[in-house]
């Protein structure tokens, strides 16, 4: 027994200086010539293809400059918060990225935990460089990314929410498509007209609308619509109790409950029931090509959101990414490199999009969001994409610090109230405080 | 004497092997699980955001911990979804494995041992997604059959009820194969002889389940409850992906409030005492059960 166990211990040292050899020299291996930089960029991975689409994207930078490598770190999520979330995890955790893929849900929380360098001194030194992409891009947009006046991230893309509609269903059903001024009443008409009960079991199994216990995606472009925001204009108190909202959230009630328009509010595969024909309208941005691209689902066109009534004033709603320069930055020379490689209009353009590849964001760049090539994909109305951000007062989601924290309390009560089991007054109210109480602590 | 004193040395020899086998399990448990432990103690006297350096405040988190309403809400959601799925996931993976039991073809048996136990190595995620589109209350294919034989539309995931419900059903559809397995594989324990003997002596099939069978169980359906209560303590993903802890807060749990606090508000501290919370819990429960466990389980 002791023979065989001495045996084992010599074995067993043996594999530990040998992992341990490995390991050393694995480092050593590991470790870089000098002059070659590596910038860590971290990104959202919102479908599995993203990683390679960056790498083409970032094709002609690692080409143009010899020296500089990136290191991909894709991180996952189903929405901008939740993969800011992670990311900021992993800063937390030690992890020193140059970049970050950032979306205006992310980009106080990012200033507030002093992560983020202002780019005002580069943006002067290569002035006349960027000449071409400050003109071109949209004054909202290069707003969004200021913090008290200093300018934190370089515009990429962005997505306003607009309503896509089925057009093979508005024809069956003989309903003209909606114009650029309908308002919430026309609104309502046409999705009673799209409900239809096909098999006549008096239940519908088509919907005219489809509400989500959303963000931005849906609950925020009602409240714009109806003229007024979620939080305070310098986003450091509630609103949440104002009769406005309250009756926002009415009128979404209303939707499923009373018109009886739309299906009881979940996360249902939303996309694919339009495709289907099931539903004949919902609130998005540029993203669901990405769905019906591949699908060759083209059928379908967007309108602007419904104005609240025909006197109520049009308010857009956006949201932007961008490329930072962060504090972890170990090389912010070659990072300031990249985020200006990322704002030159032949990246930009990639946005467009191609067959088989397309994005569902809109270019930041005038003169590719309103270029014809747009129209190679669904919507045919993409033109009011972009003027919805010049021609009309727009205004970013609103994103203070503990955004995460916000949306989670928002959605908790949207749930509740689309859940037909609090009263839209009870919910809006019981929010305002717990966010109110919540933001005092920012102020 | 010296005999004695090899033996010492042999004995000596023998326990620094022993120490040495047991020494890459030791290292994990005091890296993985005591270290974090006393982490956790610790920051629960901190207010920490993960970005600047923690911040002592005293005993304020466990003052929040006791004004928070929703900490009262999680923690009555998870006892809800623990008493549900233990019973149900331990009272019918036996009464399967029951039915497994019996005389019936071999071929039979192993494809039905197989569909049962099939979900059981499934991913969560995929399974929350494809019920989710299964159970959508308007367009699902569940209340469209319903419906075909006159069950009115039934808002599975979307009622602060049924959501729980429809939760800790899916939660032992996934599960229920790993409990009949584990059952399955314990009435084959049980001697045949037993059964002869019952048999020549006159006992009947409910006699021999309720003297023979079921003792001879308990050993196993003691390590089912044990294993099921802390894993159902502990549900997360079902939830968070099919009903992201709505509508409201109905189907939130104590480890989804824990996550959120600490990796989406980044208030490492209050996460870690919530956890401690349920750390407690857990601990007294299984304490309960050991103790409990005298007067039922029977160890041959």
């Amino acid at each position: 027994m002791a023979k065989i166990s001495k045996q084992f211990v010599k074995l067993f040292m043996c594999v530990i200086i040998v992992c341990f050899v490995i390991g050393i020299s694995g480092n050593l291996f590991a470790e870089r010539a000098p002059e070659e930089k590596e910038l860590n960029f971290i990104f959202w991975l919102y479908s599995p293809e993203v990683t390679e689409g960056w790498k083409n994207t970032l094709a002609n930078f690692v080409e143009e400059n010899p020296g500089i490598t990136i290191n991909y770190v894709p991180v996952s999520g189903t929405t901008w918060g939740e993969y800011l979330d992670k990311v900021a995890t992993l800063i937390a955790g030690g992890e020193k990225p140059d970049t970050i893929w950032v979306a205006t849900e992310g980009v106080l929380f990012l200033h507030s935990k002093k992560l983020m360098q202002p780019l005002d001194p580069y943006i002067e030194k290569d002035k006349e460089e960027l000449k071409e992409y400050l003109d071109d891009v949209a004054p909202a947009l290069l707003e969004a990314n200021k913090i008290e006046g200093k300018i934190y991230g370089m515009p990429y893309s962005w997505n306003n929410m607009v309503i896509w509609y089925n057009k093979k269903m508005f024809d069956a059903a003989g309903v003209p498509y909606p114009k650029a001024d309908w308002t919430k009443e026309d609104f309502v008409n046409i999705c009673k007209k799209l409900t239809i009960d096909r098999d006549g079991d008096g239940k519908p199994d088509q919907y005219g609308f489809a509400v989500e216990p959303g963000y931005f995606t849906s609950t925020i472009p009602w409240i714009f619509a109806s003229g007024t925001s979620l939080l305070s204009e310098d986003l450091s108190r509630s609103n949440a109790n104002d009769p406005r909202i309250i009756e926002v959230m009415q009128f979404m009630q209303d939707l499923v409950y009373k018109h009886k328009v739309a299906p009881t509010p979940g996360y249902g595969p939303t996309f694919t029931l339009f495709m289907a024909g099931e539903i004949a309208m919902f609130g998005a941005g540029r993203w669901p090509i990405m769905t019906f691209v591949p699908e060759n689902f083209t059928n379908c066109d967007i309108q602007y959101w419904p104005l609240w009534t025909k006197n109520t004033p049009r308010k857009t709603l956006f949201g932007v990414d961008a490329f930072p320069l962060l504090s972890t930055s170990q090389n912010p020379e070659a990072t300031w490199k990249f985020i200006k490689y990322m704002s030159r209009k032949d990246v930009v353009s990639k946005f467009v999009g191609e067959r088989g590849a397309p994005i569902g964001n809109i270019p930041v760049l005038k003169s590719l969001a309103t270029s014809e090539k747009m129209g190679i994909f669904p919507p045919k109305n993409y033109k009011i994409f972009y003027e919805s951000i010049v021609k009309y007062d727009a205004k970013a989601v609103p994103a203070p610090i503990p955004f995460t924290e916000v949306e989670n309390i928002w959605l908790r009560y949207v749930s509740s109230i689309l859940a037909n089991e609090m009263t839209a007054k009870d919910g809006c109210q019981k929010a305002h405080k717990e966010i109110d109480a919540l933001l005092a602590r920012y102020r | 004497m010296h005999i004695k004193k090899s033996v010492g040395k042999l004995a000596k020899r023998e326990n620094i092997t022993g120490h040495l086998f047991i020494l890459p399990t030791m290292i994990g448990f005091l890296v993985f699980i005591i270290g974090p432990m006393i982490t956790a103690i610790v920051l629960s006297f901190f207010y920490w955001d993960m970005f600047t350096p923690p911040n002592f405040i005293g005993l304020d988190n466990y003052k929040t911990l006791f004004k928070d309403p929703h900490v009262f809400t999680v923690f009555k959601n998870t006892l809800i979804f623990v008493f549900g799925v233990v019973t149900l996931n331990v009272g019918g993976g036996l009464l399967i494995a029951l039915a497994l039991n019996r005389r019936i073809h071999a071929v039979f048996r192993y494809i039905l041992r197989t569909t049962y136990f099939f979900p059981m190595i499934t991913s969560v995620t995929a399974i929350a997604l494809v019920w989710n589109l299964l159970l959508n209350t308007d367009l699902g294919i569940v209340n469209y059959y319903l419906g075909k034989i006159g069950i009115p539309r039934i808002n599975w995931l979307l009622s602060s009820r049924q959501a729980k419900v429809s939760v800790i059903l899916i939660e032992v559809w996934k599960n229920i194969g790993f409990y009949m397995i584990v059952c399955l594989a314990g009435l084959q324990n049980i001697p045949r002889q037993l059964y002869e003997a019952a048999e020549i002596d006159g006992a009947g099939g409910l006699q021999r389940f309720l003297y023979i069978t079921f003792p001879l169980l308990t050993p196993t359906i003691f390590f089912l409850v044990i294993i099921g209560l802390i894993n159902a303590f502990q549900i997360f993903d079902m939830p968070f992906v099919l009903t992201r802890g709505g509508p409201g807060d109905a189907t939130r749990t104590v480890v989804m409030y824990i996550y959120e606090t600490g990796f989406r508000f980044f208030n490492m501290g209050y996460a870690a005492t919530v956890s401690l919370l349920l750390f407690v819990l857990i601990a007294a429960l299984t304490l309960i059960q050991f103790r409990v466990s005298k007067g039922w389980v029977f160890y041959r």
